[in-house]
């Protein structure tokens, strides 16, 4: 009895909802300039709650981390000091350069021949949630529009590229990885700027890539960084080549790419309106 | 008294989901404890509760989870219905029952979230589902699912069976 009025009484409210699901997955599945009221509400019930639940999380699995890596990271703070060295003497070189720079800007920005583009919001954010499904690589951070975020926001860690804002609730934002199989990339190798090319995400949280030029060649260990064109701004870092696969069938020579960050320990993240 | 109850396993059930969890990974895969939530919900409850806490389960999981807004909803329903109208055919409280219910439910779920992200042109990864990483998330539901319906079942029988509404 139970089963006979369940398939067609309820059986036609499920269809109705799947129909309507269907098209508003239909009608969602695009990027949005801006989400739901209800998504917005529930992101903001369940972003101070995630805050408060991965804060110690985060923090324990920080000290782990500290503890268990002390003497790498004790041969690593040492290469660092030698690398502060090394910088502070190229930012003496650099702030000369910045001193010239600054006044061509002030000329320019005077003449009105192009608008200024400069950097105009940074926002630390702490990593709240991630995403566990098959074909998305997301997570949330506790950061929204209330802090300036945007749609299209760089995210970036002190490793490198983490990805861009694709959804702002009021407090909290979704970003999406660049490891993220919807996700694109046009890179550059640093050591020769010329070597252009595309990588997306791939399996096991590695960005699969090819050349743009089938002439170029890179090498194993070669810095990838972004390219400036697409979403990205020039110059961040992405990570370094870590497979090289060349096959007489295949036109190019696809290229595999190890993240500068490891997205499974990455818990802070800074947001960057440009 | 017993709606609320529901609704608080159904939010702290989430939020774990989408944090702690995250600690039980094997190998990067975690259980979709919000799906075997549903298939308990459909062993034990009546249909309009079914529906009803099946849809609140996938649209906030959706909602967090980023994605595809729908999918997550749309998978639990469908399973959730075919759980409730093969139910009085199969033996409860075993967990030989739970535990293939779990893992077609899961495997069934992936079909779903699949065709809805190849439909809608989304990348797509064909090889992690034809990887490992398929099987441990299968067994792996499995078990935590026989856990889940156990839990579940255990406290509708004690708590709501006798309670009107």
């Amino acid at each position: 009895m139970e089963r006979n009025f369940f398939k067609n009484k309820y059986a036609i409210i499920i269809m109705v909802i799947l129909i309507g699901l269907v098209i508003f997955m239909g009608l969602t599945s695009q990027e949005r300039d801006e989400i739901t009221v209800i998504e917005n509400w529930i992101g903001n019930i369940y972003a101070p709650v995630q805050r408060v639940v991965t804060y110690p999380i985060h923090l324990a699995q920080d000290r782990i981390y500290d503890l268990a890596n002390f003497a790498r990271l004790n041969q690593e703070n040492q290469e660092l000091v030698a690398r502060i060295t090394e910088l502070e003497r190229q930012l003496i070189d650099a702030e000369l350069s910045n001193r010239e720079l600054d006044e061509l800007r002030g000329l320019r920005e005077g003449l009105n021949q192009v608008p200024a583009r400069e950097l105009e919001e940074i926002v630390t954010a702490r990593i709240i949630s991630k995403t566990h499904v098959e074909w998305f690589n997301t997570f949330t951070i506790d950061a929204g529009t209330i802090h300036n975020v945007e749609i299209g926001s760089l995210v970036i860690s002190e490793r490198g590229l983490v990805g861009r804002v694709i959804d702002v609730g009021d407090y909290w934002s979704r970003v999406m990885s660049i490891v993220d199989t919807n996700s694109s990339v046009s890179f550059k190798v640093l050591s020769d700027n010329s070597i252009q090319g595309i990588a997306s995400g791939g399996l096991d949280e590695f960005l699969e890539g090819y050349l743009l030029d089938t002439r170029d060649e890179v090498e194993l260990g070669d810095q990838i960084v972004t390219s400036g064109q697409g979403l990205f701004p020039s110059g961040i870092l992405i990570g370094e080549v870590a497979e090289i696969t060349s096959s007489s069938g295949q036109l190019l020579d696809r290229i595999k790419i190890e993240p500068a960050v490891d997205f499974r320990r990455i818990n802070r993240v800074t947001v960057i309106n440009f | 008294m017993k709606k609320a109850i529901i609704l608080s396993i159904i939010f702290f059930n989430i939020l774990i989901q989408t944090t702690v969890l995250e600690l039980a990974g094997i190998l990067g895969v975690i259980p979709n404890t919000s799906l075997l939530l549903v298939i308990a919900f459909a062993m034990n409850l009546n249909p309009k509760e079914i529906i009803a806490y099946s849809l609140l389960t996938g649209i906030i999981l959706d909602v967090l989870s980023g994605g595809i807004v729908g999918m997550n909803t749309f998978g639990f329903l469908v399973i959730a219905y075919f759980i409730f109208y093969v139910r009085v055919e199969l033996v409860k409280n075993s967990y030989l029952t739970s535990f293939i219910i779990s893992t077609l439910s899961i495997i069934a779920y992936n079909f779903i979230t699949l065709f809805f992200v190849y439909v809608l042109g989304f990348a797509v990864r064909f090889r992690y589902f034809f990887s490992y990483a398929t099987i441990i998330e299968i067994v792996y539901n499995g078990a935590v699912g026989m856990i889940i319906y156990f839990l579940f079942t255990q406290m509708y029988e004690s708590r709501f069976k006798k309670e009107k509404y």
